[in-house]
This record gives structure tokens, sequence and C-alpha cells, in this order.
């Protein structure tokens, strides 16, 4: 057997460590005062957004055949599915029954978990929800979260690579996904996949080549498993995952099928960006004449920051401020963000995350401010802030927490010692993981109510990354389950 | 809005005038008569416009049968309304790109339009505009019934929808207890 890839065994550290997944922070940043502070946060991938179904995807087709699917829609079947009694003889007071169509488009302005109750209403309604049809126009919420493992015996023949948990944060028995991805995991060629990235509930996994080092992708839809293979970008494993590479999907079910990767190459004084669109199915490859320069890394934690059609990252600043940019699908900067901050002095700013929630941007951070008080302490404090208007990118402070509060009375919390994993999609919740005792939380910014979700340790193995899990069942044209 | 065609009116002469006309006819399933204005049937709805433009709009009056009097009297009502409301930049988004374009809250018009009308007469709108590919109407009535439905148990859905209970008292505690998670707050 020729030797083995680097991916297949990354060195012990980078194995236990969540960081390998998704980048590193070489240096400490800070903001404020001036000196330079040391940190090394694990990066967990985290965020995630849930794309309302396209609302209008009935009415796609309707315009072009209007009359007969309208026609169509009126059929007596779909009559009967809904109705509890006949139109016509509806009595006086009696409200009518609705054809299938505007029925599931009232649904789909409706919450989630409404919808789930209303399965009880009959068993025409419970059909019609769980239609496989209707569900691509429903929406859909943030079902769970994927935790991969990063322990010794996964990829032995028992334990495949791919060793992911489902937590369900619904509070479900039954399985919504199968986590270990075996659909994708069991084909020739992809025992050693893993997971780089994720994008409006769409994934990236890297393949590393058996006998090589070179390494292809997989983009995958875990709730349809539909899948497609991407050729390699020519980033050898042990650079892919060195820390200097950051891999990018970029999808969005509001505008087509297509999917396009942006991979930057950090070097010290040559940096490149290679981006891939599924529909030229080619990588182009160019200099990329912002990374590196006055701006040193791109942080690990802005996952999902799809929003206007652009990707958000943080980049890290070197004895100034991080920044926030908007870049689109061929790795340019498009808009530079200014981040929101508080009119203060003597306090040190830590990006954490930056990701969508209901519709908008929100960008996540905490302050440390050294307290005078009765017992002299650094209060740390964490900032949620939501980009209010893109355009004018007005920031609004939207809620503010003490680490006190949501760690206990620990006042020795790094900002190692956890991370922002993830804001829901549609409710003002925050996850986190604490690394300490490997407990996931919840944070409720309308309540105020922290909660523990699940202990991540009770499944038995470290976790490599934290994705919040989201389903979309669309088909999508561009997956066409192809090597 | 009810027309009265005279029956007396001269073949050729209708003709001529139709061709001119800047509105067209509609009747209703029980035959009722009524007229709006062509410019704005075509723009807020996908059938009225593709019938316009086929040339399949009938001069006595365009046979709806799926649509009741009290039904197409709101849609004519609302496509007049709609006519003398200045459109806003939000409706004309949503009615040009409405594959795309996420859906607009209701205008305060709209939010009247629809809040004045029973139950029945908002379901039969629903249904009128879904048949006529009335996108924005369609958007207004089916956001009014989704608000209306909010909070609401099943048992309460029953009673608004008029749906039977078609679960045996086991099947429903079989469900039940399948979506307890769902029944618990945030």
């Amino acid at each position: 057997m020729a030797h083995k890839s680097i991916l297949q065994k990354p060195p012990l550290e980078a194995q236990t460590s969540p960081q390998f997944l998704a980048g590193f922070r070489p240096h400490g940043f800070l903001l404020g005062d001036g000196q330079l502070r040391q940190s090394s946060i694990p990066a967990i991938s985290g965020c995630s957004y849930v794309p309302l179904p396209p609302r209008y995807c009935n009415f796609l087709s309707r315009g072009a055949q209007s009359l007969t699917i309208s026609i169509s829609s009126r059929s007596p079947a779909s009559q009967v599915v809904l109705g509890g009694m006949d139109c016509s003889k509806r009595s006086a007071g009696a409200v009518a029954s609705l054809p299938e169509d505007p029925l599931v488009e009232i649904l789909s302005r409706v919450p989630f978990k409404s919808i789930c109750r209303f399965k009880c209403v009959s068993k025409a309604w419970r059909d019609l929800i769980a239609d496989p049809l209707h569900r691509k126009k429903l929406p859909q919420t943030l079902e769970g979260f994927l935790l991969y493992e990063d322990s010794e015996d996964c990829g032995s023949k028992d334990r495949p690579r791919l060793c992911v948990h489902f937590v369900d944060v619904l509070g479900r028995s039954v399985r919504p996904l199968d986590p270990c991805f075996s659909f994708l995991a069991e084909l020739p060629g992809n025992e050693n996949i893993m997971l780089l990235h994720y994008c409006n509930d769409i994934f990236l996994f890297a393949r590393p080549c058996n006998s090589d080092t070179s390494v292809s992708y997989i983009v995958c839809n875990p709730a349809t498993e539909q899948w497609v293979a991407v050729p390699s970008s020519g980033r050898t494993g042990s650079l892919l995952l060195a820390g200097c590479t950051f891999t990018y999907l970029i999808f969005d079910p509001a505008t087509d099928s297509s999917f396009h990767l942006v991979q930057f190459w950090m070097e010290r004084n040559d940096s490149s960006v290679h981006t891939y669109s599924s529909k030229t199915r080619v990588w182009s490859h160019k200099k990329c004449d912002w990374l590196g320069h006055g701006y040193y890394c791109i942080a690990p934690n802005s996952p999902d920051g799809y929003v206007k059609g652009m990707l958000h990252l943080i980049l890290y600043g070197l004895g100034g401020k991080d920044q926030l940019v908007s870049v689109d699908v061929e790795g340019n900067i498009q808009k530079n963000i200014p981040p929101p901050a508080r009119a203060r002095t003597g306090c040190w700013l830590f990006s954490d995350y930056v990701g969508k929630s209901q519709g908008r941007l929100h960008y996540i951070y905490h302050e440390h401010k050294f307290d005078t008080g009765i017992k002299e302490r650094w209060r740390k404090e964490l900032l949620i802030w939501v980009l209010q208007d893109y355009d004018t990118q007005q920031w609004v402070l939207k809620d503010t927490v003490r680490f006190s509060k949501l760690f206990g009375e620990n006042e020795h919390i790094k900002e190692s010692d956890y991370n922002v994993v993830a804001i829901h999609p549609d409710h003002n919740l925050v996850y986190l993981i604490k690394h300490w005792n490997q407990k996931l939380i919840s944070y409720d910014m309308d309540s105020k109510q922290v909660r523990d979700v699940t202990d991540v340790c009770t499944l038995g193995h470290g976790y490599g990354c934290i994705i919040p899990y989201v389903p979309y069942f669309s088909d999508l044209s561009s997956l066409e389950n192809k090597q | 809005m009810e027309v009265d065609k005279g029956k007396g009116e001269a073949e050729e002469t209708r003709k001529v005038a139709e061709a001119d006309r800047d509105t067209v006819t509609l009747k209703s399933s029980d035959g009722k008569l009524f007229e709006v204005s062509k410019e704005a049937a075509a723009r807020l709805s996908t059938v009225l416009a593709g019938m316009i433009a086929g040339g399949s709009i009938d001069d006595n009056g365009t046979d709806l049968k799926q649509i009741g009097s009290e039904a197409l009297e709101n849609v004519v009502d609302y496509c007049n309304k709609h006519a003398n409301s200045i459109p806003s930049a939000a409706l004309i988004s949503s009615s040009i790109s409405f594959n795309t374009a996420p859906f607009k809250e209701p205008e305060e018009w709209e939010r009247k339009f629809v809040d004045r009308l029973s139950h029945d007469a908002l379901f039969d709108l629903v249904e009128a505009a879904n048949f006529l590919g009335m996108e924005r109407l369609l958007d207004v009535t089916c956001h009014k019934i989704s608000e209306m439905m909010k909070g609401k148990s099943p048992d309460q859905i029953r009673e608004v929808f008029n749906i039977k209970n078609d679960y045996t008292k086991e099947e429903l505690e079989e469900i039940r207890q399948e979506l307890a998670w769902a029944f618990y707050d945030d």
C-alpha cells in the first residue's frame, strides 16, 4: 500500500484539536489599548442558516402554465384531501376547505413547530405536511447539531473516519438523517472524507486520495442525499489542513441551484485565491492581493455568513481592529463593513462569530473590561449585534450578556474556553460550547435564559467540530450523484 | 361594479367597442357580470393576462365557473383598490420578480381589505386568487390566514377550517406522543 496520506492521519495534536478542520488563529490581536494578546481559540465551524424554502416554488411554473396548474390544483382529489367537508355543502357558519396549493402556501408562513403540531389536525393534514413535495415549500428550522469526532479509533474498520453524532434540539427520538453519511462514506474512495464547510444547509467534504496527497471534494445535501464530486484545486492534503488554507462553499437557494467554492491559499508573500463554479466545472486561480497584507488571517469562525449574495468573513487585524469583509464568488472583497463597537475605551474586543439569523447578518464578540469595583477583576461580556440595514451598514446592539451569566461565576474563563457555535436561524438563540466540560448550551436573548442542550462528553468521544443542521429538501440540479 | 349589459346591443357595434375597450368583463359561476380594468387584470392576474394576450376573453363576459359572485366581487374590488393605491416599490418588485423577492408585508389598505372579510369570504378569495394566478392577492390572503393560525391548537384549527378529526383515539394518542416535542414551548 502506498504511503499514508497525511489526511488519513493528521498529527495527533491536529487530530485532537478542532482547529484542524476549520483553520486556526495564529496570533493574538487586540483592540483598544494597543497590546498584543496571545490567543489560540479552538475553532469550531458553527453557524447556520435556514432559508425558508423558496416560497414561490409553486408559483415558478405558474406564470407559464398558469391556467393548467391553477385548474389542476382545483381538482376534486385535492379538495377532498384537505377539506373536512364538501364546499358545496358548506353550512352557515362553517368555513371553507381549501385546495392543496393555497393551504401549503398558508402553512409555509406558519412557524415550523406549529406545522408539526398541525399534523394532529387530521390524517389529510398529516399526509399533506409530510408529503416530500410540500416539505420543500414548508419552513424548516434548526433540528440539531452534527458533532464530528476526532478520536483515534475513527477510521478503523469498525468506525468509519466520519464519526458523527446527531444532537436533536427539538427533543425528538427519531433521527432526521443518517449522521454518518453512509450514502457517501460507503462509496469507494470516500473512506476518509471529512467535513470542510457548509452553506445554507449544503455541506462540503474534502476527499483525500488514497494513493497520493491530492484532495478532491464532494458537495452534498444531507437531506436529499444528493451529491456531486468536485476535482482537486491543486492544494495537497497537508496544506489543506495546515491552517493556511481556507475553503468556503457558497450556495444560495434563492438564486439558483449552482454552487461555488472559494479557496484561499495563504502564503507569506504570495497569497492566492482559487475558485470553482458548478456551472463551468473548472477551477480558476489568481493572486489574492488583500490576504496577508494588513490583515493577517481569515477567522475560522465565520462559517456561514452568507448574506446578500456575499460571503462574510472576519479578518483578524494585526495591531488594529478586526474587519468584516464581504467577498464575492470570485474571491474579491466587495465591501468593507466596519464591525460594530460600543464607544468605550479600555476594552478588549474579541470576535467570536459572524453568521445569519432571521435573514440578517449577526456579529458576536466579547469585551473584556477591567472592573475596578469592590473586587477588582475583568468583567467579560458577550455582545450580539445585528446588521439592521445592510446598505447603510447600521449595526444594532441586540443583546449583552455577562460571562458570569453564561458560564457561572468562573472568572477565569478565557476565549479559548468556549466557542459560539451557532445562532438560531429563526430565533434569538445563541449556541455555545464550553470546552472545559464539553457542554453545549443555549442562550435565549428574549427570556435571558441559559440552558444546557447536551453533554457532549456523554457521547463518549471528543468532537472535531459542531455543525448546525437544517434540512433543505429541494432537489438541486447541480448535485447529480456523479463522481 | 356589477354591470347590466343590454341584450339588444348590436353584435357589430359591440365587437368594435370591445377591441378598444380598456376593461374586461368577467362572469361568476352564478352568472353575474363584473367589469375590471384590462390593465389591472393583466398586471395582477397571470391567468387573465394570458387570456387577454391570447384573445380568449369573451365579450359577453368571460366565464369563471370556479368563482362565485361574492369572491369575484372581492377580486374586482381588490383590482380597483390596487389600481388606485400608489404603487409602492414593494409592490412593484413583488409583482415583477415574484420568484426571488421576499414576501412584502401587506400594506395598510390590503390589511383592511382582508380584515373586513368573513372567514368564508376570505377562504373563497384565496381560492379565487389561486385560480386566477393573482400572486399578490394570494400573498395577502394567505398571510391573513396564517396569522389566524398562529398559536392555535389542533382543536382550534379543526374548528377554523371546519375539519373533521378522522383519527381514532388511539391513533391520536400515538401521534401526540410522537410529536410531544412540538407541544413544548420554545
